[in-house]
């Protein structure tokens, strides 16, 4: 089955044609929704931020000036959007450690019906806390690039052009990444 | 391949970053290394995290909220109330509050105040006597000073 290209439904957009719009929501709504989970790492968040960037393509899709592809601009929407969350979570983990001063930091575990408590849960969602708060430490360019390249699976190519990058700084962005995820990775194995 | 060379590149081993020539020694150094293959099975756990945290299928109702919530905010814009008139509304609602409060502070205040009064007037005789024993009045300093100047005149 053939799809309509990008920019003849842009048109139609343009031209008040909402039956467009759902189509192209249809069509980039997976990749949008996997970058935002490479950067908040939540399905919930990613699911919100991810509504919000094709709330804002509806609204500015007048500006859009088609010297890249609309996946292009849809992509580097859902970064920005994506790392303004980010830190918007980063303040609200703040405030929450001074809360904690105050309640002396006591969590209640939760209990499941079967009397097994939510302990191992917690450890799972630790383990995988490791990988995710590497990749939180990173420099943002790089990790630009590594969840690009590992959520998104684009080329080298495809990514330095949504970065604006040339292909061999791309290259060496994404291997030093690599290299510093893994530093981070196996520096914590080794201490425990 | 030693235990610190591999160590360097193990997540681009991981990742299939190898050729087949590296990776065949890579693999060959791990059957025999336990504390390379723990760290390598470890990364490996980790990448198949960044696997299963990707949605796989379409939802097909995502398209439907996007929808709505675009309507409400349609809607939120045409409403008659704009938010900048709700803004402004806030603000001198505020204003007017503060103020209220400040009068109310200042008549308070004016009403149980205490008045602060002369203590010579509210009469306490021992205070009196008490002055008029060990401190003199103008009348007798005046004749204490014409005393002086006499002497001195002298």
């Amino acid at each position: 089955m053939e799809y309509p290209p990008d920019n003849l439904l842009i048109g139609k957009i343009l031209g008040g044609d909402l039956q467009s719009f759902r189509e192209i929501t249809d069509r980039y709504h997976k990749m949008v929704i996997n970058t935002c989970i490479g950067f908040l790492h939540s399905r919930q968040d990613a699911e919100d931020i991810a509504q919000e960037v094709f709330i804002e393509v509806f609204s500015s899709l007048k500006h859009f000036r088609k010297e890249s592809k609309l996946s292009t601009w849809l992509y580097r929407i859902a970064i920005n959007k994506s790392l303004n969350q980010v830190r918007k979570n980063k303040r609200w983990r703040w405030i929450q450690s001074i809360e904690d001063v105050f309640t002396q930091g006591i969590h209640y575990t939760a209990v499941g019906a079967d009397g097994h408590s939510a302990d191992a849960d917690i450890e799972n969602r630790q383990q995988r806390g490791i990988l995710f708060n590497a990749l939180n430490s990173l420099p943002e360019n790089q990790r630009i690039a590594f969840t690009l390249n590992k959520y998104d699976e684009l080329s080298y190519k495809e990514i330095a052009g949504i970065m604006n990058v040339s292909l061999s700084f791309f290259e060496s962005l994404i291997h030093r990444a690599k290299k510093n995820l893994q530093k981070k990775l196996i520096h914590f194995y080794e201490k425990r | 391949m030693n235990c610190i060379d591999l160590k360097k590149k193990l997540i681009f081993l991981v990742n299939g970053d190898f050729s087949s020539e590296e990776e065949k020694i890579a693999l060959s150094h791990l059957d025999m290394c336990d504390r390379c293959r723990t760290l390598f099975e470890k990364l490996k756990t980790e990448w198949q995290d960044i696997e299963n945290d990707k949605i796989k299928g379409e939802d097909k109702f995502f398209v439907n909220r996007v929808m709505k919530r675009i309507e409400a905010e349609e809607s939120k814009q045409n409403s008659l109330i704009s938010l900048p008139v709700i803004r402004i509304v806030k603000t001198v609602a505020l204003s007017l509050i503060s103020a209220a409060a400040i009068l109310t502070g200042i008549i308070l205040g004016a009403k149980f105040s205490i008045q602060f009064t002369n203590p010579a007037e509210q009469g306490y005789p021992e205070t009196e006597a008490f002055v008029n024993e060990y401190f003199l009045d103008e009348l007798q300093e005046e004749n204490i000073e014409s005393i002086l100047f006499t002497q001195n005149k002298e």
